[in-house]
């Protein structure tokens, strides 16, 4: 029995609230996995380039409509979707204490406008896209995808201008 | 000596990554062909055919009777999925249904084809309401079949064999899939139309059955 089976019965639910908490399991995980772990993944992550690329696909892909369905279809493809959004939450994590400000700008402004494109490919479809979903339900997804678009971009920088702020020479 | 290189196993990483995702994404989309279920479903079924099982049903006279070979002349079902309390798309396709068997019966000889309303309410759908329904577009018994599969087992089945999704519309109705579905009398699903390109769905019909 899937847990989580109550929030992917709407489409909003399910990109909106089980995508980011995944994500966010991800992460916490990483912030209290052994230190070791991050030190090993460090080569091979210079400049949080690797995890902002693994997130950013993650992302993308799990915004194609037919890959809801099929998460949703087959338990296999579900268990693949947790996992991949469990890893770019992980990712993420050590990625964040690696990459410069310019880095994160293109990848989170990256996001931004895939994510509210997307969103607005949701409200305008006049077709179900999804064989699962209502439209109704595809509208509501559509509209909370451009507000995640805006507070990550937002979110991003008021977390990002603390850290780069105090840097810039007083005086 | 040699220079060290510390971005290497970085870009490697990232190849790694974009090759995975690339490969992931062009198997879910069928090479970025189709970014909806429902249009690869019908990529698919245009690309190879896929077979049906045997399919038992009860129709509108309460006879139980097996698609798709149930009747000897037919060559060629035209296959929709409705529910009989439908108030919108199944209309619409009651009503395409209703035209296209004017147009097989105007022509005077038999074109060896022959439509199958499916409904998959096996709660609400009995022979009566069956008949009531097939009465409402003038279904002709002996061209178009208004039946319901005589199990829950055997209508999970089809609809999974076929790719047919039934949801809830949370007005006590369902939403669903809906198009025109072309089967062999061997059971071969082999190809799927638009409701709004029902008459291209009977021209395809004809010429497999001819």
């Amino acid at each position: 029995m899937n847990p989580l089976a109550g929030l992917e019965a709407d489409m909003a639910l399910h990109m909106l609230v089980e995508f980011p908490l995944l994500v966010g399991a991800g992460a916490a995980l990483a912030h209290y996995a052994p230190r070791r772990i991050d030190e090993a993944i460090a080569p091979f992550d210079r400049y949080g380039l690797a995890g902002w690329t693994l997130a950013s696909l993650v992302a993308a892909y799990w915004m194609i409509p037919s890959a809801l369905d099929a998460a949703l279809g087959s338990s296999v493809v579900n268990a693949f979707k947790y996992a991949s959004l469990l890893a770019a939450g992980f990712a993420l994590r050590g990625s964040l204490r690696r990459s410069p400000f310019a880095l994160e700008a293109f990848f989170v402004g990256n996001f931004t406008w895939m994510a509210a494109t997307v969103g607005l490919v949701y409200q305008d479809a006049d077709v179900q896209l999804c064989l699962n979903y209502l439209a109704g339900s595809q509208q509501q997804a559509g509209r909370g995808l451009v507000l995640l678009a805006v507070a990550a971009l937002v979110g991003w920088f008021a977390l990002r201008s603390a850290r780069v702020m105090p840097r810039v020479p007083a005086g | 000596m040699n220079a060290p290189r510390p971005l290497l196993p970085t870009l490697a990483a990232v190849g790694v990554t974009l090759g995975v995702a690339f490969a992931a994404a062009a198997h879910l989309t069928l090479g970025f062909r189709a970014f909806t279920a429902e249009d690869a479903r019908r990529i698919r079924v245009a690309e190879s055919a896929v077979a049906l099982s045997p399919l038992e049903v009860v129709d509108a006279s309460g006879r139980t009777r097996t698609l798709w070979n149930a009747d000897p002349a037919a060559r060629a079902w035209l296959v929709t999925f409705v529910y009989t309390r439908c108030p919108s798309a199944c209309l619409a396709l009651g009503t395409e249904f209703q035209q296209l068997q004017r147009s097989v019966l105007s022509t005077g000889k038999d074109s060896h084809v022959r439509f199958a309303s499916v409904s998959f309410d096996r709660t609400h759908d009995t022979s009566a309401e069956l008949a009531r329904y097939a009465e409402r577009f003038r279904a002709d018994p002996a061209l178009w079949s208004v039946a319901v599969p005589t199990t829950d087992a055997a209508l999970a089945k089809l609809l999974a064999e076929s790719g047919v999704v039934v949801i809830r519309d949370g007005l006590g109705g369902y939403t669903h899939n809906a198009a025109i579905h072309v089967v062999t009398p061997s059971g071969k699903l082999v190809a799927i139309f638009d409701l709004e390109r029902y008459s291209e769905a009977l021209a395809f019909a004809v010429n497999l059955a001819s």
